[in-house]
């Protein structure tokens, strides 16, 4: 939980080297308060005096903080009287302070700072699993990251707090998903499509600090963000004291404040006010909302952001007949694994080379095709160029995908695993010995990637680009 | 005539057992077949399993098909109860065969020997590896 804390402050920039006597904090602070002293030593170091604005703050610090110095890079935190029951609650099992709302102090180039960090721990209470987010002292969002099993996920916020000031919003995180290919190694993994998934809430403290003018919003002992109310699981209390329904991810509110399920379409996702709206990770285009991918990465017809890869090899072949690739994965009618199998085909045909320029001839129409196979007629050794020095074919499928049934036999693997097979190495073997050139080299391409086996059964994959 | 009757019965059990309806199916010996075990026991690329296996000093010269119907019977025994082949789906270009070398079995699917010498695309195909005592087996897509 510490390195969610050091993430912050790597956020925020370095923060400086002070020194400051560790003291176990006693009892909470309240939030306002802190602000109104915070706002207050600014207001006179403004004023010319005093120095450094924490130093202000030291009768507060002393009393009440802690001082943690991972990796040497000190901060102070505050635990803040919150009215986030969960925080409360753990608080008193958790004698490391190690989640609840805590201000976090930093001394950078841009001069000193106090920011608002609130830790939540996600279902069950685990520590591996839960969000971080960080606000300035104006309430306003600056970072924030979901941690989910030990890996960190930024967070952008959408917030709105509404008449009663309860606040409530929706927080979007982005979750990268991989094609991992085990058999060429476990590094060997791909970014397939990138999902945006978003969490509601609607049981969090209002930010709201007053109205800045230095008098820290005539806040302190008694503050109204102080909520005694505890209520039960599922439950937040209002302001009113009220325990309101909270409605969890993809509901809304009706208007009996019950919790309803809110659908939206085109890429739109539903707010709290039961709008379905675009987030700002993504755009609108003729009314569709579409992710923004980052520098690198493409949109597909999915909304999904695909890496675009590097479409060049050390293989001359694949190099020069790119548009033949292209060509065959196209005739094979498996541009996605939504396309019955069974409508789908192998195609395939001859790399041949004239004067160094190679290029692609499609097999006969009298080699029959079908979702498993090619199949030549027993006159094939009439077919075959001279000047072949390869020959290429499709395996319309993704790895993962269960054939068995299109391919009519249990005996095919359950989960395709790509890559050519004793059929394709058999064949490759036929076509070299018909012509005399042992050269030839068998090329595959799958929904994954393209490789190739020479008669050596040398095997080598690329990844599927452009084509 | 009730000689006649006993030579017809005896005749058509004779022919039953010896065209394939008994376990051990694989008896016509498909070039193809053969040379997809040849090339487990020998090619360089198979040696990572042959040594996964121990099948480490088997010979091309030992290899046969099995003959033995009870051998047959006990081979089918472990595709049907280990591999979970339950002959659901039948792909009439595919044949099963049995295969033996001096201390392994082989059970695979391959084309059937008609496609002799016919080149043609197809799916990776199991070919399960079987210690002669039955005592373990190995399991991988060709």
């Amino acid at each position: 939980m510490k390195r969610i804390f050091m993430l912050a402050v790597g956020i925020l920039l370095i923060a400086s080297c002070s020194e400051y006597e560790s003291a176990k904090p006693d009892q909470d602070v309240d939030l306002s308060r802190a602000k109104a002293i915070w706002l207050d030593a600014q207001s006179k170091n403004g004023g010319g005096n005093n120095g450094r604005v924490v130093d202000q703050l030291t009768p507060l610090f002393e009393q009440y903080s802690q001082h943690l110095a991972h990796n040497d890079l000190p901060f102070l935190k505050i635990p803040v009287a919150t009215q986030n029951r969960v925080v409360h609650q753990m608080e008193d099992v958790n004698t490391d302070l190690e989640l609840g709302s805590y201000l976090l102090y930093v001394d950078n180039h841009d001069g000193e700072n106090l920011y608002l960090v609130n830790v939540v721990l996600g279902e069950g209470n685990n520590f591996n699993n839960g969000l971080v987010t960080v606000h300035d002292l104006a309430g306003d969002y600056v970072v924030g990251y979901r941690f989910e099993d030990g890996e960190y996920l930024p967070v952008s916020e959408e917030r709105e707090i509404n008449q009663n000031g309860r606040s409530s919003g929706v927080e979007c995180w982005y979750v990268d998903h991989y094609t991992c290919t085990v058999r060429v190694g476990p590094d060997d993994c791909e970014l397939d499509y990138t999902t945006v998934h978003c969490e509601y809430y609607a049981d969090k403290p209002p930010l709201i600090f007053g109205d800045g003018s230095g008098e820290g919003g005539g806040s302190g002992e008694g503050s109204s963000l102080i909520n005694p109310v505890q209520c039960d699981d599922g439950y937040f209390a209002d302001e009113q004291g009220r325990c309101i329904n909270t409605c969890g991810p993809g509901m809304v509110y009706d208007e009996n404040e019950g919790c309803i399920l809110l659908e939206c379409n085109n890429g739109y996702i539903p707010n709290i006010n039961g709008e379905c709206y675009c987030p700002s990770h993504a755009e609108e285009i003729n009314g569709e909302c579409l992710l923004k991918c980052i520098e690198g990465y493409r949109r597909d017809e999915n909304n999904s952001c695909l890496q675009i890869l590097d479409c060049t090899t050390d293989d001359d072949i694949i190099n020069n007949i790119q548009s033949a690739f292209k060509e065959i994965w196209e005739a094979s009618n498996a541009a996605n694994v939504g396309v019955p199998m069974s409508d789908r085909s192998e195609e395939g045909g001859w790399i041949v080379e004239n004067n160094g320029v190679y290029s692609y001839v499609p097999f006969p129409i009298s080699w029959i095709r079908s979702s498993c196979g090619i199949d030549p007629p027993s006159t094939w050794t009439n077919d075959i160029p001279s000047n072949a020095v390869g020959w290429v074919h499709s395996h319309p499928f993704y790895i993962g995908e269960d054939r068995q049934s299109v391919c009519g036999t249990e005996s095919v693997e359950e989960s395709y695993v790509g890559g050519p097979s004793e059929f394709d190495w058999e064949a490759l073997a036929a076509f070299s010995q018909q012509i005399g050139n042992f050269g030839m080299k068998a090329y595959v391409i799958d929904g994954n990637s393209i490789s190739y086996v020479d008669v050596l059964r040398r095997l080598q994959s690329f990844n599927r680009c452009a084509y | 005539m009730k000689y006649l009757k006993w030579i017809w019965v005896m005749s058509m059990s004779f022919l039953f057992f010896n065209s394939g309806f008994g376990q051990c199916l694989g008896k016509s010996k498909g070039s193809r077949a053969l040379s997809r075990v040849e090339r487990f026991v020998t090619a360089p690329y198979q040696q990572e399993k042959r040594e996964e296996t121990g099948a480490i000093d088997e010979s091309k010269i030992s290899i046969n098909i099995v003959e033995d119907e009870s051998v047959c019977s006990q081979i089918e025994g472990i595709l049907t109860n280990d591999i979970k082949i339950n002959n659901n789906l039948d792909n009439p270009d595919l044949a099963k065969y049995f295969y033996e070398t001096t201390n392994y079995y082989y059970a695979f699917w391959a084309p059937k020997p008609e496609f002799d010498g016919i080149p043609k695309t197809g799916p990776k195909l199991l070919f399960v590896v079987i210690k002669k005592d039955l005592s373990e087996h190995w399991k991988y897509y060709l």
